[in-house]
């Protein structure tokens, strides 16, 4: 039975944007097991690398509002954290790897020094024994060679290097949950699919809580146990992967996986794009935030916003929130 | 960074073309001190064999010529107007402009750097608009105001009256201490709203590079944020502010101050040249300028490579 | 900031290279909120009205009438006393305003003018086979220009143009032109690779065109900024040059009346101080926070607070 790591109640952020507050995660509420890697998937701007930065506690006072009712990482309740708190608390317990890996790592400080920095920090770890440490962690992460790596800079390395050295930095400590923002999107697409591969691996040998954020469902097919898709600030749909692509219950889900071009036994299909546009953060209509783009919408979803219920036909834990959602398509259940 | 030998043809470049120019200005255009070595009543016998002695008589390029190759084996003629040589004239006022001016440079850009990181370290803060608020301040009052002001306050029976109103009797540490106070006081009042608006605003933009988000996702300290990844990131600029301003802050500064307070040191020797045609001590003060720029851009280039891994 | 970023690809913010940066939306609507910009610019206008009445003869028009006795105080004839010679301070230091703006308007247009066009030219034939030897001699000028020191210099022309009451303002053109020029240089080389340069010079339009037409405009917020710079720099520097003996001949200015007040100081006559160093620093705080807002509105990610 695995046990959860970490526990999301009602989630919200609000930033000031130019054109005024924009509640951009809009109490949202999920949980990620164990060993398991969850998916949060969406486009550009539905709030999923500001849920994994609130989470975090990256966002400062000044920029925006961050509630909820509880984060649980494990025993603790970060959202009763203090700052004090949290920092123990990042790169130790819990953990995060960004997008660009480009700009990640501080250019004036040797790969080794870094690693260091973070084992000397959580683990308490003198300088030898940090340097000790750096090492084994970057021969375990596959690296060779990992003496020049230790006293190499940032730029001599090539991108899917540096990902791989933060992805051990961000191991160094085993922590329970580890947050990936788009973590191969800026890398080719042979080195995507070793990172890929090395988190596959993170949650089964550490049994590390992978929440994995992306936009790119090629991605969360390949690596992903379940997925949370995200749209303007709301979770729309949870799913097991499996039961997500072959029976998507939300109208946008299907519509994003529509969007996905496909070479089939007949040709290429025509890729079909999502009528209409992303509303903005600070002006969302009322009710279901996308009845502006939906074939199906009438007035209880321009007027009543979804909850979030069991889909019908489907997996118990598959959940979606939509006043009309989508027959099932398969057989099984 | 470019090779040894590019900069060493840059350097050279350079300084032909500052010294062309200097000399220019100074010797062709500057005032003819014939009349004023001997008097008005001369024959044109006399005249003609002072203007010769002077070396007036010759060509430009020829003169510039002998300028360079004067330089470059550094013999650089006695004063037309003392007799002195110049080398000892150097020799004497050098260590004099040095000692004057090096404390208040450098005690003004590392308060200005401490302030900067405290103001951006708490931007947005009071304590950041107290300091932006300053800073902005103290560039809008002139050099000449501060002079006069710290004058009055400190060496005049209206204020403290604690220190020489000017001269440089310097033969102990003591006496060099009421020498230099006030001016290298007023150095700093002068140059710290500008100095700590420039660190400032590089300490800012460090503080928003992507790594330090990523340093505080690994549980990185305020404190540690600032005073290891933003102040180590910043070395390069910090080091092109601190070596650029050194001619106009120590060379032009010094003309300044020395000037007013009455201090005979290298920066009131080029101004009475200037003002007197006194050829060889301008040649020689403007060749030694432009070998300094030159010598700065290599000691720069040599800092950059070593605090930053970036540069080959 | 990676909450800066993501909201601004949420929201569509990322506005394209060219936008960024120039005199576009947003610009005005920043300009406007800017408090300490909006006492600048007032303070900026007052000083401004006061040189132009000084200009049509309405105001400190008895600036060199000896008819007070020396260091009078203040009284109800000369509001801020007079000088040793029996000067009005107060209408000195009126009519200094129109000295201070003369020199102001005048050295800064003229620099940020010839910056501009030598630092475009400079950028614009940067790396051009045959024709890079421009981008060379106007680097090369900047950079010896840059290493003489300014003071020295100025001096030096002033003198070398004896008595020539524009001397002053040819030394400091001569040298302030080089800071507009490498700003612009680096401007232009960025703009230069941009689409809309690009197909101008595809269809065929001639340089000067499209460096006049295209290129220029989106350097105005350097050359704003710049020239306000200028102004407070040529401003502070007519301080200096007074001080020196080589200002502004038959007339005043603050900088004159400061050289003056130098030995008045020291026997306990302050007024001629103090009245010019009231002038001097609210102009030129004036001016600073103007070209802090202008600076901000231009760009807010660099902006202050």
């Amino acid at each position: 039975m695995n046990k959860t790591a970490l526990s999301v109640r009602n989630l919200s952020v609000t930033l000031q944007t130019g054109m005024g507050l924009a509640r951009v995660v809009d109490s949202i509420s999920f949980s990620l097991q164990e060993g398991e890697i969850l998916g949060l998937v969406g486009e550009s701007g539905c709030g999923k690398s500001i849920t994994a930065a609130a989470l975090m506690g990256l966002i400062p006072s000044s920029a925006g509002i961050v509630k909820s009712d509880q984060i649980m990482l494990g025993d603790k309740n970060l959202a009763r954290l203090s700052e004090a708190g949290m920092r123990r608390i990042r790169g130790n317990e819990m953990s995060m790897v960004f997008q660009d890996p480009l700009t990640a790592l501080d250019p004036v400080f040797s790969i080794g020094s870094q690693l260091s920095m973070v084992l000397r920090r959580h683990r308490g770890e003198n300088r030898r024994q940090a340097r000790r440490s750096s090492i084994e962690m970057l021969e375990r992460a596959g690296m060779a060679d990992s003496q020049r790596i230790m006293q190499s800079y940032p730029h001599q390395l090539s991108g899917g290097m540096r990902q791989r050295v933060l992805i051990a930095m961000a191991m160094a400590s085993r922590p329970r949950v580890l947050i990936a923002d788009e973590p191969s999107s800026s890398l080719d697409v042979s080195t995507q699919a070793r990172i890929l591969e090395q988190f596959g691996e993170l949650g089964q040998r550490f049994g590390t809580a992978i929440l994995l954020i992306t936009h790119d469902l090629g991605v969360v097919a390949q690596v992903c146990d379940r997925a949370l898709i995200m749209y303007c600030g709301r979770i729309v749909e949870e799913a097991p992967v499996k039961s997500l692509y072959s029976s998507p219950a939300h109208p946008y889900t299907a519509g994003l996986l529509a969007a996905v071009p496909r070479i089939n036994s007949a040709g290429v299909q025509r890729v079909r794009a999502i009528p209409g546009l992303v509303p903005h953060p600070a002006d969302l209509p009322d009710g279901c935030h996308f009845a502006g783009r939906c074939a199906s919408a009438d007035t209880q979803c321009r007027t009543l916003v979804p909850g979030i219920q069991a889909a019908d036909g489907r997996n118990s834990t598959h959940l979606q929130a939509c006043h009309h959602p989508l027959p099932s398509a398969s057989h099984e259940d | 960074m470019r090779s040894i030998v590019q900069q060493l043809i840059h350097g050279l470049l350079l300084i032909l073309g500052v010294t062309l120019i200097s000399f220019l200005l100074m010797v062709w255009f500057g005032p003819d001190q014939t009349y004023t070595l001997i008097g008005k009543n001369a024959t044109a016998a006399q005249i003609a064999e002072v203007r010769h002695q002077l070396g007036y008589d010759q060509p430009f390029v020829r003169r510039y010529v002998d300028y360079l190759t004067g330089l470059a084996t550094l013999d650089l003629g006695a004063s037309n107007s003392s007799g002195e040589q110049v080398t000892s004239i150097l020799k004497r006022t050098l260590p004099i402009s040095l000692a004057l001016m090096l404390p208040g440079f450098i005690i003004g850009n590392l308060l200005g750097m401490a302030l900067g990181l405290l103001a951006a370290f708490r931007r947005g803060t009071w304590s950041d608009r107290l300091i932006t608020g300053l800073s902005v301040t103290g560039m809008s009052i002139s050099f000449l105001i501060i002079i006069i002001a710290l004058q009055v306050l400190l060496s005049t029976p209206y204020g403290l009256n604690l220190f020489p109103v000017r001269g440089w009797q310097v033969d102990s540490i003591s006496s060099y201490l009421t020498y230099v106070t006030v001016p290298t006081l007023s150095l700093i009042l002068v140059t710290l709203g500008y100095n700590t608006r420039f660190y400032r605003a590089i300490f800012v933009e460090e503080s928003s590079r992507e790594h330090i988000v990523t340093a505080r996702a690994f549980g990185a300290s305020p404190a540690t944020l600032m005073w290891r990844h933003v102040l180590k990131n910043s070395l390069v600029p910090i080091t092109t502010r601190f070596m650029f301003s050194i001619p106009l802050v120590v060379i032009s500064g010094s003309l300044l101050i020395e000037t007013y307070f009455g201090i005979p040191g290298i920066g009131k020797v080029s101004f009475d040249a200037i003002t007197s045609g006194d050829q060889p001590v301008l040649k020689a003060v403007v060749g030694l300028t432009a070998v300094l720029f030159v010598l700065i851009q290599f000691v720069a280039d040599f800092i950059y490579r070593a605090v930053d891994p970036r540069i080959a | 900031m990676i909450i800066q970023r993501v909201l601004e690809q949420s929201v569509g913010f990322l506005r394209s290279d060219h936008e960024r940066g120039t005199v576009r939306d947003g610009t005005w609507s920043r300009l406007k909120q800017d408090r300490t910009g909006i006492i600048g610019l007032f303070i900026v206008t007052v000083f401004f009205l006061i040189s132009l009445g000084v200009l049509l003869g309405f105001l400190g028009q008895g600036w060199s009438a000896a008819d007070g006795g020396r260091w009078e105080s203040a009284s109800s004839n000369h509001w801020m006393g007079t000088n040793l010679l029996g000067q009005d301070i107060f209408q000195r230091a009126i009519f200094s305003t129109r000295t201070a703006f003369e020199i102001g308007v005048i050295v800064s247009l003229l620099s940020t003018l010839l910056g501009a066009l030598l630092g475009a030219l400079a950028g614009w034939y940067n790396g051009k086979p045959r024709k890079t030897w421009i981008d060379g001699g106007v680097l090369w000028l900047t950079g010896v220009l840059d290493s003489i020191p300014f003071y020295l210099f100025v001096a030096a022309v002033a003198y070398a143009l004896q008595g020539w009451p524009w001397a002053m303002h040819v030394a400091m053109v001569a040298t302030f032109w080089t800071a507009t020029a490498r700003l612009v240089r680096a401007e232009v080389m960025r703009i230069r690779s941009r689409e809309f340069v690009l197909s101008a010079r595809t269809i065929g339009l001639p340089a000067p065109l499209i460096l006049f037409r295209h290129v220029l405009p989106n350097t105005l917020h350097i050359l704003f900024v710049q020239a306000t710079i200028a102004f407070v720099a040529a401003i502070k520097t007519e301080v200096i040059l007074s001080f020196l003996g080589l200002g502004v001949q038959d007339s005043v200015s603050w900088g004159l009346m400061l050289a003056e007040s130098t030995q008045e100081v020291l026997a306990g006559h302050f007024n001629n101080f103090l009245a010019a160093s009231l002038m001097l620093f609210l102009l030129l705080l004036g001016f600073n926070l103007l070209a802090d807002a202008l600076q901000d509105a231009f760009d807010p990610r660099q902006a202050a607070l």
